[in-house]
């Protein structure tokens, strides 16, 4: 009788390390206002944009653009797929230009939810979320995981 | 333009952790551990005075914590460097008086503590504040106002800036006292040792053009120095100094790459003039050995490669002095490192080297031994090699533990303080750190 109650602790314990540990897999998509002049985004380009290199799309528009919380898994999911880097060498990365005075972080939006809003009513704005959250105010330009 | 601190009364508890760090120096190995606790005791309880006076002292805006437009950031060190030399003082560059030696741990090379406020007015317009502890050249660790600037952007992307201005005429020489956002626990002794200066008072502009498949930056600026380095028992005034220069930068994909020029007119006589005046020098030769209106150019070249969990950078310069009194300066150096989930191994070299100046006066001039001891106080010719570990162990914060393997030849002094007869020139300086940026 202890032994099964034992094996079914240790049972939901590994299963709750494996849910805790297990990274996060969601479809992230780079996105766009549905009014925005931009057809197409390169890697390059978006990497730009969000690294703070150079934050123009090729209409010469200044791009704005907006990062998920520190707090959700996507932000690291999506830079990983984006850079190739860790959240850590990103938080290194912005370190140093934002403690150096030579480039600011995307502004945060809240939520997912909150992302959609602000890119669906600034057709210059450039966001990621999950795709099966986006509606037709915004457009996919970018999928980082191909 | 007056933003030095050293005439105002200093933040409590900085200055304490300054007095206390000071007696350091008579320590010795073994109960040195136990000071050593005591310091970095003393070093967080700083940190935790200090930040909210600082803060307070800063922005009274502080309160409205709902404004966007206010943005607050902390950073810091705190190592510890143990060199094993007993005729060297180990400093991490020439604006420290004294550092480790002997075997003995120092939190004075690589401590530092900082604080930046940014309010931004607009997406064009931005006011930039940062403010610095570190050992500086009064023995001290009296809070500098390292930065003061305002920030235009145009909406075609050029940028201005006036005010106190980080140097960067060097690559990443603006963001070295933030060890989170070095690969090492400090920059390269070999390469940025020489370089004492950290800010202008000035402007600066810069433009970033598509060019190719890369990003093409430029940049000028101009300004004058405000910075005094310890020089034996006096100090160097190196402030008031006209400097300009620029900088050409190109980035691509993983690779970015400078080409760099700076040129510094010195406003003030190193002390090494009085004394020789003093010794009976002729005037001629004291001229020729003076610093006084002397220029000291910078070129420099530098080449990132950063894919993924690669990390590579390589850089060179070569500083030419006008003054026959101060040695041509070489140095290069280039570091790696592999991010291996969040452990990062690194290693690298670094190599700094002045061929010698020479001042002949003539077959058994008298004033001959003192010319060469002149010469003889900016040599080096060394050879160091890295290697450690950076563990990020939460976010924004690392801890890191570093080896360097200085070899040198006997009369290379420049980059260390307090050298004595019996120095071999090599040392090992084995560095602990734990940094933080917020």
């Amino acid at each position: 009788m202890k032994s099964n109650r034992l094996t079914r602790i240790i049972r939901c314990t590994l299963l709750l390390a494996l849910m805790i540990s297990a990274p996060v897999n969601a479809d992230v998509v780079v996105i766009v206002s549905a009014n925005c002049d931009a057809t197409a985004l390169s890697r390059r380009e978006i990497i730009n944009i969000f690294m703070g290199r150079y934050r123009f799309l090729p209409s010469g528009h200044a791009a704005k653009p907006y990062d998920l919380p520190t707090t959700d898994p996507r932000k690291a999911q999506f830079y990983l797929a984006l850079t190739g880097k860790n959240i850590s060498d990103i938080d290194a990365y912005w370190a140093r230009l934002v403690l150096t005075g030579n480039a600011s972080p995307p502004d945060e939006a809240s939520s997912q939810e909150a992302m959609l809003d602000k890119i669906a009513r600034n057709p210059w704005s450039i966001g990621y979320l999950d795709r099966s959250i986006i509606d037709n105010r915004v457009r996919v330009i970018f999928d980082p995981e191909h | 333009m007056v933003l030095d601190f050293d005439n105002v009364p200093p933040f409590p508890g900085i200055e304490a952790a300054g007095d206390i760090l000071q007696t350091s120096d008579a320590s010795t190995s073994v109960p040195g551990m136990k000071q050593t606790l005591n310091l970095i005791g003393n070093l967080l309880q700083t940190l935790c005075i200090a930040a909210p006076l600082l803060v307070s002292s800063l922005s009274p805006a502080w309160a409205d914590e709902e404004s966007d437009a206010l943005t607050l950031h902390y950073f810091g060190t705190i190592g510890l460097a143990r060199a094993t030399s007993e005729h060297i003082q180990y400093v991490s560059d020439l604006s420290q008086p004294n550092g480790s030696s002997a075997g003995n741990w120092s939190a004075k090379p690589d401590s530092v503590l900082g604080m930046q406020a940014n309010y931004a007015f607009s997406d064009q317009t931005e006011v930039v504040t940062q403010i610095v502890s570190r050992y500086r050249y009064n023995g001290t660790y009296r809070p500098e106002v390292m930065w003061a600037y305002a920030h235009f952007t145009a909406e075609n992307g050029t940028e201005f800036r006036v005010g106190r201005l980080g140097t960067d005429f060097y690559m990443l020489a603006d963001s070295r006292l933030i060890g989170y956002t070095n690969l090492t626990i400090s920059p390269s002794l070999d390469f940025f040792g020489q370089l004492p200066l950290f800010h202008i008072d000035g402007a600066d502009l810069s433009k970033t053009i598509q060019a190719g498949n890369g990003l093409l930056t430029g940049k000028v600026f101009a300004g004058y120095t405000g910075e005094k380095v310890p020089f034996g028992d006096a100090n160097w005034n190196l402030g008031d100094s006209p400097m300009l220069g620029a900088n050409i930068d190109y980035h691509q994909d993983d690779w970015s790459y400078r080409l760099g020029y700076a040129q510094m007119r010195m406003k003030h006589d190193w002390p090494v003039s009085d004394q020789l005046t003093a010794l009976g020098f002729p005037a001629v030769i004291v001229e020729e050995l003076s610093m006084n209106n002397k220029t000291s150019r910078y070129y420099s070249a530098g080449l990132i490669y950063d894919h993924g969990p690669i990390q590579l950078q390589w850089m060179a310069n070569k500083v030419v002095q006008e003054s026959l009194g101060y040695q041509n300066y070489y140095s290069s150096y280039v570091l790696a490192g592999y991010s291996m989930g969040n452990l990062t191994p690194f290693a690298g070299v670094s190599r700094s080297y002045t061929p010698s100046k020479q001042l002949n006066l003539g077959p058994d001039n008298p004033f001959q031994a003192g010319v060469d001891h002149v010469l003889d106080i900016s040599h080096t010719n060394q050879t160091t090699w890295t290697m450690g570990m950076r563990w990020n162990f939460r976010r924004n914060m690392d801890v890191k533990a570093q080896l360097d393997c200085i070899r040198g030849k006997s009369d290379s002094t420049f980059l260390f303080r307090g050298n004595t007869l019996g120095w071999n020139g090599s040392t090992d300086v084995f560095s602990l750190a734990m940094d933080f940026a917020f």
